[in-house]
């Protein structure tokens, strides 16, 4: 079981999305709870990254 | 499924589709075998099944899928998402908008709180694919009309063997697990055929010994609690290993506000009934039960709530199931699913199994009907009825078990007295910020009656909760 948090069409900069991105999956205990929800935040946001 | 190697998110192995989910697709067996040579599988997590559907069909194969979910799925050489949620809304997942324009989803709404200006429940049976404008719903049933059930046969035997077989899907576990017994009819029910099939792996279609073989089941309920006893009855009938879980009322008191921030939602009867679940959630997670089987649904769709025998005639019992199924995702399935999360434990429903509902909403709604000498779910009665103590089986729907499922009466009145007294003193004090969001509204009861049911307004829910 997992949590999951997903962004895109991201507009902002690559350093402020992280930050948020992280500070999201802390906020809802997903990446305590779940242990790899920080991951899937940060891997979805890196790939949405590589793409702008 | 796999926690070794299903570790998220998931990935094609071109790298170019990445998959980020929460749930389980309990079909997942029968999908691997139609994609054995054309797709090349790199974990054994079930939900891996969702890539190879992708890269076959697109986004047009949900259908396919048996199970619950919300996942959302990147395209990263086409540049598309795809955002999916499961047919009941039994896996929670929210979605919202910030002021960039920028898309979130979350399986959490206190994840998405404080960074998007709107925020949204996304509907359950729905699923948003970027090329489109918006979320499209991709579960729908011929029975949600009565038109096209009216005529329909009545088969106990098919019943009986939809639900088996809907236990036994969902029994696909590589971890420990349980059933919750309530003592009521349908977790009885459930523990009941739980048990028939927990001596066997069912990953291995039942050839092979089961890494888990007990079966144990949890009560929980304040003590003395008829429920706990019935619960007690049923689990000398069928052997399984039961624990009895008690609380106190100050233990239910002192656990309501973690409770609301879990569920994220103020809905009274669902906290309510959530707390106690909650409870019992702590006490499982510390035995090491990671999976737990639960009885919500049925009596949405059997009609079991005791209201239903006034309903005039079957269209109208037929017209009010499937209305309630359809909010389901509000209630019962945010406390099956958050209560037990809460704690990491993974609640399981096999009465909103979808092939299940497709047996059970397609039975002609005349014998659902409770007349004629028949009480309410005399068909899921009839077809059970030798696997459990008569008692159980047409031991009526009390109005402690109407309420609650898991305490008994007297306590729980004074309970629901004390915790409503709690949540109007929260609203009391939480009134500047209602006449600050709501001017036009005149009174705190009006408010949070007009908007706690709007899955749109949840948002409110928690910057109440928040105070």
């Amino acid at each position: 079981m997992c949590g999951i948090v997903g962004i895109f069409n991201v507009k902002k900069s690559d350093e402020s999305m992280r930050s948020q991105a992280i500070n999201m999956a802390k906020k809802s205990d997903i990446g305590v709870r779940i242990g790899q929800g920080y991951i899937v935040v940060r891997t979805l946001f890196w790939l949405m990254n590589d793409l702008q | 499924m796999d926690p070794q190697s299903g570790g998220q998110p998931l990935y094609t192995d071109d790298k170019k589709v990445v998959l980020a989910v929460n749930g389980e697709i309990y079909n997942h067996g029968d999908i691997r075998k139609k994609y054995e040579g054309k797709y090349n599988f790199l974990t054994k997590s079930d939900c891996e099944v969702i890539l190879a559907l992708y890269r076959d069909k697109g986004a047009s194969f949900l259908e396919d899928l048996n199970g619950i979910f919300g996942f959302a799925l990147y395209d990263i050489e086409n540049d598309i998402f795809l955002i999916s949620r499961d047919h009941m809304g039994i896996i929670p997942l929210y979605h919202g908008w910030d002021e960039y324009g920028q898309y979130y989803v979350a399986s959490e709404l206190k994840a998405l709180e404080g960074v998007c200006n709107k925020i949204e429940v996304f509907p359950p049976g729905h699923y948003y694919y970027s090329k489109d404008k918006g979320p499209k719903k991709w579960y729908s049933r011929d029975w949600m009309e009565f038109e096209n059930v009216k005529e329909n046969k009545t088969e106990i035997a098919a019943l009986r063997k939809g639900l088996e077989d809907a236990v036994h899907r969902q029994l696909m576990s590589d971890v420990p697990y349980g059933v919750l017994l309530s003592g009521g009819l349908d977790s009885s029910i459930i523990s009941a055929v739980a048990k028939k099939f927990a001596s066997r792996r069912v990953e291995t279609e039942d050839k092979n010994e089961a890494w888990y073989p007990q079966l144990h089941s949890f009560a929980v309920g304040l003590p003395g609690a008829p429920d706990l006893i019935a619960a007690r009855k049923v689990a000398e009938h069928i052997g399984s290993i039961h624990h009895e879980i008690n609380f106190t009322i100050q233990e239910g008191l002192d656990a309501i506000r973690d409770v609301i921030y879990h569920l994220e939602t103020y809905d009274i009867t669902t906290i309510r009934a959530s707390t106690p679940m909650f409870l019992m959630a702590r006490v499982i997670k510390s035995m090491g039960i990671k999976m737990v089987l639960s009885g919500e649904g049925s009596d949405e769709i059997f009609g079991g709530y005791l209201y239903f025998h006034k309903a005039p005639h079957a269209k109208a019992l037929h017209e009010e199931t499937v209305r309630k199924l359809d909010k389901l995702h509000l209630y019962d399935n945010l406390r099956a699913n958050k209560s037990l999360a809460a704690w990491g434990v993974e609640g399981r429903v096999p009465f909103l199994d979808k092939e299940f509902m497709d047996v059970a909403m397609r039975i002609n709604p005349e014998d659902k009907l409770p007349r004629n000498g028949r009480i309410e779910k005399w068909v899921l009665r009839k077809a059970f009825e030798d696997m459990l103590p008569e008692s159980i089986v047409w031991r009526q729907k009390s109005n402690s078990v109407m309420v609650s499922g898991t305490v008994g009466l007297t306590p729980l009145k004074s309970w629901f007295r004390i915790r409503s007294q709690m949540i109007s003193w929260q609203m009391r004090h939480s009134n500047f910020l209602i006449k600050r969001l709501h001017p036009k509204k005149n009174t705190i009861t009006e408010v949070y009656f007009n908007r706690i049911s709007r899955p749109n307004q949840l948002r409110f829910v928690f910057l109440l909760f928040r105070l």
